[in-house]
C-alpha cells in the first residue's frame, strides 16, 4: 500500500514539493520551485483563515494582520515543530498518513491536512500578538461593539464560609424547586441533563436515536431550560439580591442535573448507552 | 418570598483574568472551525501504514494516527498501562489555558503539549498507540507532577493539582466552557470508538463447531438455518 501511494504521489506532479519537504528538514532547504509552492500555499492559507478573525480582535483590516508568504509558512513550521522532541517532526507523519484510504487525491488530502494545521497556527499567532475585539485603543478602535463576557456570573466570588446557615437555607429552597422542576420535566430534557452529568456528548447517536431527535434539538433545549430556570426565580425573588438568585439558580440546576443522573441509572435503555460510555472513558471522569 | 442573603468574597482576578484569556481563545477556535468536519479514513488502522517501533509505555507522548483523530494533530500521554492490557491516556487540550479545575497546565511552551485535559483520559488500545507517533516522553518530574495524580485518582474520582496550575471552577450551566466538554467528549469518543478494535463475537466457546465435528443430519432446520449452503453435500451421520 505504501509503494502504491508513493506511486501516486510521484505520478501527481502537484505532490512534488510537499514530497520534498517531507524529505527535507524546512521549506528554506527545498528546491526555489517547491519553496515558492509551499510558501505560496501558507501566504494564501493565512490570509483566508486570519480573515475569518476579524471580528475577535482589535483590527479591522486583514492587511495589518498579514504575513508575508515566507513568514506565514515559517510560522506553521514553527508552529507545528517540537523542539528538542525525540520525533518533533511527527505532524509530517500525520500529514501524509492521512492519504492511506482516502477516495480523495493525495494531493488534495495533503492540503487540507496542512489548512488544518494552519488554522491551529494562526489562532496561536492571533492570540499571541493581537488584543481582542472589546479592547478599546485610541490608535485602533474595536470593529464593533460586543457585550462584555458575563465573566461575573459565570465565575462568582467564593463564599464566605462564616454564611453556612444560610447557605443551607438556600441549598434547601433550592431542592424545593427542582422538586417542582423534575416533576413536569419532558423526558427528552431528563436525558439530556443525565448526559450532561455523565459527561457523555449530546451528539452521541445512541442517545440522538433514543431521544429522537437531532443534536442542535438537545443543545437548544438545554439552552432553554437554562434560560427559563433563571428567568423563573429572577421573577419570583424579584425583589432580592441579583447575585443570590444567580447563586439558587445554579443550585436548582445542579440540583436537577443530579437528579437526573440519579432517574438515568433506572431507564433501562439510558443507562446501556451511559455505560457504554463510561467502558470507554476510564471511569474517571469527572470535572 | 425573600432569599436568606449569602455573602461571597470577591472573585479571585487571577480567575477572571485566566476565564477571560481562554473565553477569546475559545471564540478564535470557533472562528476558525472547519465548514464542514474533515472526513475521517476508510482505511481500517490496522493498515493505516507501518506502526511506530518504540514500544507503548507510561510517560510517552504520542500523537495520534489520522485514522483516530483526523480533525488536527492530537497528542496524548500515556499515563500507565489497565489491568486488560489497554492503556489509559489523557489528551493534551487544543487551547493553551487549562478550561477547568480538571485541566492542568503542563510547563511546556510548545502550543500543542501546554495543557493536559485530566478530565477527558481514557482507555487506548495497544495496536492503536502502536500505530501513533512517539513524539517525545514526559520527564521525571512531568511524570510525578502530572501523571501520578490523575493515575491515582482513577479510582476514586478527579485528581488536584494547584489552584494556578489549573482552570477556574465550572458550575454556571450557560457558561460557554460546557460547549469546549462537548467538543472534547466528542474527541474522546471518536478515539475510543469500538469499531477499531478487534471484533468480539457473543459466542461462547462451547457453542463453537470445530471442523472436523459431527453435524447434525441434512435437512433438519436448525442446520440449514446455520450453515447455508456450504455444508450442504455433508453425508448424513
Amino acid at each position: 500500500m505504501a509503494l502504491s501511494l508513493q506511486l501516486v504521489w510521484m505520478t501527481d506532479r502537484r505532490m512534488t514539493p510537499w514530497t520534498e519537504w517531507k524529505e527535507r528538514c524546512a521549506a528554506r532547504l527545498c528546491s526555489p520551485a517547491s519553496r515558492a509552492a509551499l510558501q505560496s500555499f501558507g501566504g494564501q492559507r493565512f490570509r483566508t483563515l486570519a480573515q475569518r478573525c476579524m471580528n475577535t480582535i482589535n483590527i479591522s483590516d486583514v492587511s495589518l494582520v498579514t504575513l508575508s508568504d515566507p513568514d506565514a509558512w515559517h510560522l506553521l513550521e514553527v508552529h507545528m515543530t517540537l523542539p528538542d522532541a525525540i520525533h518533533g517532526k511527527a505532524y509530517k507523519e500525520w500529514l501524509f498518513a492521512r492519504t492511506a484510504g482516502s477516495p480523495d487525491a493525495p494531493f488534495d488530502v495533503v492540503q487540507g491536512g496542512a489548512t488544518l494545521l494552519m488554522r491551529s497556527a494562526v489562532r496561536e499567532h492571533l492570540r499571541r500578538e493581537h488584543l481582542p475585539a472589546t479592547h478599546v485603543s485610541a490608535n485602533q478602535p474595536p470593529t464593533q461593539i460586543t457585550t462584555a463576557p458575563c465573566c461575573e456570573e459565570w465565575l462568582p466570588g467564593p463564599l464566605d464560609t462564616r454564611d453556612t446557615v444560610e447557605h443551607r437555607e438556600l441549598q434547601s429552597l433550592a431542592a424545593q424547586h427542582a422538586d417542582r422542576l423534575f416533576a413536569a420535566l419532558p423526558r427528552r430534557l431528563k436525558m439530556t441533563l443525565a448526559a450532561r452529568a455523565c459527561q457523555l456528548p449530546l451528539s452521541t447517536p445512541d442517545l440522538l436515536e433514543l431521544a429522537g431527535c437531532q443534536c442542535s434539538t438537545l443543545h437548544g433545549a438545554y439552552r432553554e431550560f437554562a434560560e427559563r430556570v433563571f428567568d423563573e426565580l429572577r421573577e419570583c425573588y424579584r425583589g432580592d439580591d441579583r447575585d443570590t438568585v444567580s447563586d439558587l439558580a445554579v443550585e436548582v440546576f445542579n440540583d436537577l442535573t443530579q437528579r437526573c443522573g440519579t432517574w438515568a441509572e433506572n431507564d433501562n435503555a439510558l443507562q446501556d448507552i451511559l455505560q457504554s460510555a463510561g467502558r470507554q472513558d476510564g471511569g474517571g471522569a469527572t470535572v | 418570598m425573600t432569599l436568606p442573603r449569602v455573602n461571597r468574597d470577591q472573585p479571585d482576578p487571577d480567575q477572571t483574568a485566566h476565564l477571560s484569556r481562554w473565553l477569546r481563545e475559545w471564540e478564535l477556535l470557533q472562528a476558525l472551525a472547519p465548514d464542514t468536519p474533515p472526513r475521517a479514513s476508510h482505511t481500517p488502522l490496522a493498515l493505516a501504514g507501518a506502526a511506530d517501533p518504540n514500544p507503548v509505555q507510561a510517560g510517552d507522548i504520542r500523537l495520534l494516527h489520522p485514522a483516530i483523530e483526523p480533525n488536527g494533530v492530537r497528542y496524548v500521554a500515556v499515563l500507565c498501562q489497565q489491568r486488560g492490557g489497554d492503556f489509559l491516556v489523557a489528551p493534551f487540550g487544543l487551547l493553551s489555558e487549562p478550561a477547568t479545575q480538571d485541566e492542568v497546565t503542563t510547563g511546556r511552551t510548545t502550543p500543542a503539549l501546554r495543557v493536559l485535559c485530566a478530565w477527558n483520559r481514557f482507555e487506548m488500545c495497544r495496536d492503536d498507540l502502536q500505530r501513533s507517533w512517539l513524539a517525545d516522553r514526559l520527564n521525571d518530574e512531568e511524570c510525578h507532577t502530572l501523571l501520578t495524580p490523575m493515575v491515582t485518582a482513577t479510582a476514586t474520582g478527579a485528581a488536584t493539582w494547584p489552584a494556578d496550575r489549573t482552570g477556574p471552577p465550572l458550575r454556571h450551566p450557560l457558561d460557554p466552557r460546557w460547549g469546549y466538554l462537548e467538543m472534547e467528549s466528542e474527541f474522546r469518543q471518536r478515539a475510543c470508538r469500538p469499531t477499531r478494535h478487534g471484533v468480539v463475537y457473543d459466542i461462547g466457546a462451547g457453542e463453537l463447531r470445530k471442523a472436523a465435528e459431527t453435524r447434525t443430519p441434512y435437512g433438519t432446520p436448525a442446520d440449514e438455518d446455520e450453515d447455508g449452503d456450504e455444508d450442504r453435500s455433508t453425508p448424513h451421520a
